[in-house]
């Protein structure tokens, strides 16, 4: 089992997109996927089972005292299952503010989980969801859309990893790559993939996601883009991300145990 | 720029808010013999008609201000209407703000039907499908046939698709592979053993 997080401080990025499709693909490569919608927007939720807001979801395991195993739902992705999320999340950040071991809250949630992958989606923020999701992550994965304001904020983020690698001893916490999204060939998004190489020389991964509309289409069918235009631009894009990434940070063959490589 | 806008910004302009020396109240009296003291209030004079009030234009300013506004009614048939109406209506009747102004009617374009951008609102599935993928046939013993019916119309491809699946309703994955959600929903209404609507051609596949 090996836990990824998806994460961007800046919105619009594509963060569930990309967790959505790269939970389908990793699916289609016969990886069993669970994918948890840390996101109090629950657009993941929605995007894979059609659901708005459901309860009980994430927000009652790690607020309440609710098992995650009883809010593990089938998706319609075969192979995907999920944790949803809904908009009592957006509150959590608060709820959560003044309880001792916040940070580790998911983590112990997700303990003995018997998956090859677990994908955290999380919030445009750096709160205390998304620290709990990179608490509970091995690596980090950072779509960055090709746009201009893209890069402004970036360096917050890496701070923030810095500090909870220090903070709560996770020396393994590594940023797995960082993945270009609404990829299209203009001189901004040129320039911007520039700038990335250097920024991330050897962490910038081959695959770039282009703008491709069937992957909105996608989410309002309450599919991935690999069964709703696998052949799509976006779709052949994803596919490639999957293999990419199983390639990166293949998956560890034990149960989910964060706790694992740091010897304890 | 309309005048009241010009006029509106002029006022709010730094220079506008100058003080200006106080316009006189009244037309200046005939000199008075006696000397007055200047920071003394006047004494009030004995009880006589008043004065008429000065006009703010004179009749010259006023009669072209007039030609003006009647030069603008002629070109503007709704500035017309609207002095119209106000000119009708009666005196204690409270004054009504001008109607919106109507959109403009939509220009046609060749044969192309004008369409209006309608976003949809996003509810989601209902709660009555339970967790996770649904069931047809619970749903069936459930909420019966009209009730699946409603229920298979909430949903989506990627749910529909997925029912199929579970289910194992569509072998060959024929209709699993198109993106047509009207045959997966007769696809599933076939499958638990319901006539299959009027419309569409089957569920074989």
């Amino acid at each position: 089992m090996t836990a990824i997080c998806i994460a961007n401080n800046k919105g619009g990025v594509g963060k569930t997109t990309t967790a959505v499709n790269l939970a389908a693909g990793l699916a289609r490569l016969n990886q069993r996927v669970l994918v948890v919608d840390v996101d109090g927007q629950a657009n993941a939720t929605y995007a894979l089972t059609g659901r708005v807001h459901p309860v009980p979801s994430l927000y009652d395991v790690l607020v309440g005292e609710r098992k995650l195993e009883t809010v593990v739902w089938k998706t319609n992705e075969e192979n995907v299952w999920l944790v949803p999320a809904d908009g009592r999340l957006q509150n959590a950040d608060v709820e959560l503010a003044s309880r001792p071991g916040r940070e580790w809250r998911l983590a112990k949630a997700l303990h003995g989980q018997d998956f090859d992958y677990i994908i955290l989606d999380t919030p445009p923020s750096l709160g205390v969801l998304t620290q709990n999701a990179l608490a509970a992550a091995h690596r980090v994965l950072i779509p960055i859309a090709l746009t201009e304001f893209s890069l402004i904020g970036m360096d917050k983020l890496e701070a923030t990893i810095e500090d909870l690698r220090d903070q709560l001893d996770l020396y393994d916490l590594e940023i797995a790559g960082v993945v270009a999204t609404f990829y299209e060939s203009t001189t901004t998004a040129g320039e911007t993939w520039g700038i990335l190489e250097k920024k991330y020389e050897g962490r910038l991964l081959e695959t770039r996601v282009p703008k491709n509309l069937d992957l909105e289409k996608a989410h309002r069918e309450n599919e991935s883009i690999l069964s709703f235009a696998p052949q799509s631009t976006g779709g052949q894009a994803y596919m490639s991300l999957a293999r990419e990434v199983k390639k990166l940070v293949p998956a560890h063959p034990q149960p989910y145990d964060r706790r694992r490589s740091r010897g304890a | 720029m309309s005048q009241r806008t010009r006029n509106r910004t002029t006022a709010a302009a730094p220079a506008a808010r100058k003080p200006r020396p106080a316009a006189p109240a009244a037309p200046p009296a005939i000199a008075s013999a006696e000397p007055k003291e200047p920071k003394e209030p006047a004494v009030p004079p004995a009880p006589s008609p008043p004065p008429p009030p000065p006009l703010p234009l004179a009749p010259a300013a006023l009669a072209r201000a007039l030609r003006a506004v009647a030069a603008e009614i002629e070109r503007d048939p709704a500035l017309a209407r609207r002095v119209a109406d106000a000119l009708a209506a009666p005196l204690d009747q409270p004054e009504q703000p001008d109607a919106p102004t109507p959109a403009p009617e939509p220009l046609a374009t060749g044969t192309r039907a004008v369409r209006a951008f309608t976003p949809r609102l996003i509810t989601g599935a209902s709660p009555a499908l339970g967790p996770g993928v649904p069931d047809p046939f619970a749903l069936h013993a459930k909420l019966g046939l009209d009730g699946l019916r409603v229920a298979l119309e909430e949903l989506r491809l990627g749910s529909l698709r997925a029912i199929v699946r579970e289910h194992g309703l569509d072998p060959g994955g024929k209709v699993s592979r198109q993106n047509d959600a009207a045959r997966l929903r007769e696809l599933i209404l076939a499958a638990v053993g319901l006539p299959r609507s009027s419309h569409g051609e089957g569920a074989g596949g």
